[in-house]
């Protein structure tokens, strides 16, 4: 019989080191949700760009700040929620990368990117409180 | 994240095993790019066999290398890409910029 759905709840360093066992957790849970190759993939992309961005641009890969992570999942529907402890930023101040006046930046791709291979991406900021992201994806029917 | 580079006549090999992620290893790249281009070198290929992913921070390292290896009139080749980072080409639009390549062997025949 298979689980009905379930989540994880992670405390992560504010430290690259940590995205290996973050890309893992993706891929098992995505996996139990239902997903397969390429959904799959875009949902370990997804995870590792939330964590990466909440280390570098919230938590200023400051290591005495943390970032929370916890992944739902559902039969069909994946979710994903990173907190960091940021000042956080303006979303419509987010340039699109692929402009051609931009494509040759080093910076700036992880939004974008996250936006184009997940369902659902919300933000949420405030003043002192920190960044928090909301992920989904859901199955798509066949 | 290893790093091993090696002279193929007068194309460099840049061998990397381990995720590319935006941390020390990405300094590390660069760093070893930037002793090539110094001593003359301007053909480089960056071999990825060993590399399952990269992030947008290790993209935004492969630009700066794509980008300095330009400003000096060289050529830089991928090598073994895997889907997930094609991938990631794809969604950033990038995959007009890299030259990419199934081998090493086939990037060294494209110079």
């Amino acid at each position: 019989m298979s689980q009905p759905g379930g989540s994880e709840e992670l405390v992560l360093a504010s430290d690259f080191g940590v995205l290996d066992r973050v890309d893992e957790l993706a891929v098992r849970y995505g996996q139990l949700a239902g997903f397969d190759d390429g959904p799959l993939m875009e949902i370990a992309i997804a995870v590792v760009e939330a964590v990466t961005n909440a280390i570098v641009h919230g938590n200023k890969c400051d290591a005495s700040k943390t970032v929370k992570m916890r992944i739902e999942w559902e039969p069909g529907l994946f979710g994903l929620t990173v907190h960091d402890e940021g000042e956080g930023f303006d979303l419509a101040c987010v340039m699109d990368p692929t402009d051609p006046e931009r494509c040759m930046e080093t910076s700036g791709r992880g939004i974008y990117i996250m936006r184009q291979v997940m369902d659902t991406m919300d933000y949420e900021m405030g003043e002192g409180s920190g960044t928090t992201l909301r992920l989904t994806k859901a199955l798509k029917p066949v | 994240m290893k790093v091993k580079t090696d002279m193929e006549g007068e194309v460099a090999i840049i061998r990397l095993s381990g995720n590319l992620t935006g941390g020390p290893e990405s300094d590390e790249v660069r760093g070893a790019i930037r002793r090539l281009l110094d001593s003359g070198a301007r053909k480089f290929i960056i071999d990825l066999k060993g590399v399952p992913w990269i992030n947008s921070t290790g993209l935004g390292t492969l630009m700066a290398i794509y980008t300095s290896v330009q400003r000096e009139e060289g050529v830089l080749k991928l090598a073994h890409v895997s889907d997930r980072i094609q991938s990631l080409f794809m969604i950033t639009k990038l995959l007009t910029i890299f030259d990419t390549h199934p081998t090493t062997e086939e990037a060294l025949g494209a110079f």
